[in-house]
């Protein structure tokens, strides 16, 4: 009797335990997520008043407006597209790069490759997309050296511009590629490779068959974090772009810091949320296969 | 199916270690061969570099007489076994065992038939379609197998297939890749650390120490004519007494141990005969010259020895000489372990020597703590270069 009473006893405790621990990133979620989340869709329904502050209503109006205005449905199309550009030029860049420093170079250089990679996530990418923005500029850095080279007629200044958004959006954003796809490429297993070219295929056909197919987990993954980190970000192109390459950050951040209009601000937000949202879905059907076996290089038991 | 042959092959490692050290080696055509040893002993690498994975820094590896030291992996026309299977994942069982057959061009129809085909021989027909995660690990074994050998290679390679499996599977499958082996008739290199393994599989075993080849021979010749104590010791369990020559005639050592007695033994016909230069050379084993005398415990013929004749002192034994004294000894534990019991034993000296009878081959009066003699039969004891 004793024994079961004790017994009991400390599985209730335990039971408390648990609870406790679930406090924690239960209480996480609903502060730093839920409510902010709510407090969103409520704004987004709020009126406007012209000059200052809102009012509680609810209203259709602020949807209305973004979906109406071609200005809005544009910058979103205009952000979706950088974003996706960032995205598959950071996996086109970082893919090969990450392949010799995962699987080809000697532990001396993967330790520096990767060690430069990530110090370049020192420093913050507003310091980072300013330095870009002197580089790319007219009257120093690379227009200048173009035109040296006599690749150009004159020095010519790139940025603000298309051309410099996307530079500084795939500098600041390719080494979360690189760190997502190596992982995966150190993951593959040599003796997979050497189980390829045993059989027969050359090396070529041994990355075609057997390495691209199991790191492209890793490649789907980086992509999809990369273009989801582009979609949100307002610095780069805030600095290194003309109005023609403000980006739907960018539009939010204006309505709600000078605008004032945060009810827009919060509706447009909402719009943004639900496009990434339905992104992710059909990110997510197209890659199941991929995300129910992430490392399949790794041995199961 | 063709022979292979390694010449003076030598692997060093960056940071100097040398993998292996001017190993020669033949493997018959059609033969199963297995290199045995202790991890680090280069029988790895000496599979890798007939694989054409590593480049020896000297010598030459033959695949059927042609010299393939410079081809590289893709023609060599081997197929492997991997410790790790290192089956493709995100292919199904048909498409690993396919694709060897693929990148030779194979047609897909014939290739499926082939595949197929070998999946029936190793009883998987029915699983194509399941990936390898899905399978049980005999099952996967047994894909490797089927993958390696579909492409129909001239050379078999197997390294420690069976380490990640149990006792029970790995027994199963032990005979099953004989039979496979067998059926197929092709030339084979098996490497394991698992003497057991490489007695119950091989025609023939190369016992490798520190990239060198200590002794090659059938698993009988290795068991009963060590070429080293090292052989000796690795291969089955045996007891081993340090001692000096006394007296020899022809084939028959009188060697003293290092506790006095005097036992015999004889050289065996691997004595000698050694790749290794440890191996004694059968002409300087000569009085005074330091030997190690090997006795595998089935040789260890007990006798009851009465322990209160001369007021506790070894009875009936001359340490001073008299050949058949034998060791006296004190049984310190007898286990029964399925069809054999097992006498742990201990001399004056407090050496251990394990000796096994079969179950009902012989009943001993002793037990625990009692005294006994320890002889042997001369022919079964062998003499070697310490």
């Amino acid at each position: 009797m004793a024994v079961a009473g004790g017994g009991s006893r400390s599985a209730k405790q335990a039971n408390r335990l648990v609870y406790l621990l679930l406090a924690y990133p239960g209480g996480m979620l609903v502060v730093f997520f839920l409510v902010p989340l709510i407090m969103l869709v409520v704004f987004s329904v709020y009126r406007n008043i012209p000059g200052g502050g809102w009012e509680t209503a609810f209203t259709w109006d602020n949807y209305v407006r973004a979906f109406e205005r071609g200005l809005y449905r544009d910058r979103l199309v205009f952000t979706l597209q950088l974003s996706a550009l960032t995205a598959l030029i950071c996996l086109a860049m970082g893919y090969p790069f990450t392949y010799y420093l995962a699987r080809r170079a000697s532990p001396l250089v993967r330790r520096i490759g990767l060690a430069a990679t990530i110090s370049t996530l020192w420093l913050t990418y507003v310091v980072r997309s300013y330095a870009w923005s002197v580089l790319l500029s007219s009257t120093s850095g690379i227009g200048r050296l173009l035109f040296w080279l006599g690749l150009t007629e004159r020095p010519v200044g790139y940025a603000p511009g298309y051309v410099a958004t996307l530079i500084g959006m795939v500098y600041a954003f390719l080494p979360f590629m690189i760190l997502s796809l190596y992982g995966s490429l150190r993951a593959v297993d040599p003796s997979m490779e050497e189980a390829s070219m045993n059989l027969g295929a050359r090396p070529w056909r041994t990355f075609w068959h057997v390495v691209l197919p199991l790191s492209w987990p890793g490649a789907a993954s980086g992509t999809l974090l990369v273009f989801l980190l582009a979609m949100g970000n307002y610095v780069v192109p805030s600095i290194l772009g003309q109005p023609a390459q403000w980006t739907m950050p960018v539009i939010i951040t204006n309505q709600v810091m000078y605008e004032s209009n945060v009810p827009f601000g919060a509706a447009i937000s909402v719009v943004l949320m639900a496009v990434l949202g339905l992104v992710l879905f059909a990110a997510g059907k197209l890659l199941g296969a991929a995300r129910m076996n992430p490392y399949p290089g790794r041995r199961d038991s | 199916m063709s022979q292979v042959d390694l010449v003076e092959v030598t692997k060093t490692f960056p940071g100097g270690v040398k993998a292996v050290d001017g190993v020669s080696l033949t493997v018959r055509q059609g033969e199963f061969l297995t290199l045995l040893g202790p991890s680090g002993c280069g029988k790895t690498t000496s599979l890798r570099m007939i694989a054409g994975f590593e480049q020896p820094d000297a010598g030459r590896v033959l695949i059927g007489g042609r010299d393939v030291t410079r081809v590289p992996p893709y023609e060599r026309d081997t197929g492997m076994v991997f410790q790790s299977l290192a089956l493709f994942p995100h292919m199904s069982v048909l498409d690993n065992v396919l694709y060897g057959l693929r990148m030779r061009g194979v047609s897909r129809t014939e290739a499926e038939r082939r595949a197929r085909e070998m999946l029936a021989l190793v009883q998987l027909s029915g699983y194509e379609h399941r990936r390898p995660h899905q399978l049980s690990g005999g099952q996967r074994q047994r894909v490797a197998f089927a993958r390696a050998l579909a492409v129909n290679p001239s050379i078999f390679l197997l390294d420690e297939p069976f380490a990640a499996l149990d006792a029970k599977i790995r027994d199963e499958l032990q005979v099953e890749l004989r039979r496979l082996q067998q059926r197929v008739g092709i030339t084979t290199v098996f490497v394991t650390h698992n003497q057991r393994e490489a007695m119950t599989l091989s025609d023939r075993i190369a016992v490798m120490r520190d990239g060198r080849i200590e002794q090659i021979g059938s698993p009988q010749e290795i068991y009963e004519d060590p070429a080293t104590v090292f052989v000796a010791g690795f291969v089955g369990m045996t007891n081993l007494f340090r001692g000096h020559v006394v007296e020899r005639a022809g084939r028959r050592v009188r060697v003293k141990t290092e506790e006095g007695f005097v036992v015999e033994a004889e050289l065996g016909a691997g004595t000698g005969n050694g790749a290794s230069k440890d191996s004694a050379a059968a002409g300087d084993v000569a009085p005074g010259k330091p030997v190690t005398v090997s006795v595998r415990p089935e040789s260890v013929r007990l006798e009851p020895r009465d322990q209160d004749a001369r007021g506790g002192s070894p009875a009936g034994v001359d340490p001073s000489g008299g050949g058949q004294g034998g060791i006296p000894v004190t049984v310190d534990l007898i286990r029964f372990v399925g069809e054999l019991i097992e006498y742990h034993l201990y001399t004056p000296g407090g050496q251990e020597i394990i000796g096994t009878y079969q179950r009902g081959q012989r009943t001993l009066s002793m037990g625990q703590g009692g005294a006994a003699i320890v002889r042997f039969d001369p022919k079964e004891a062998r003499v070697l270069w310490r």
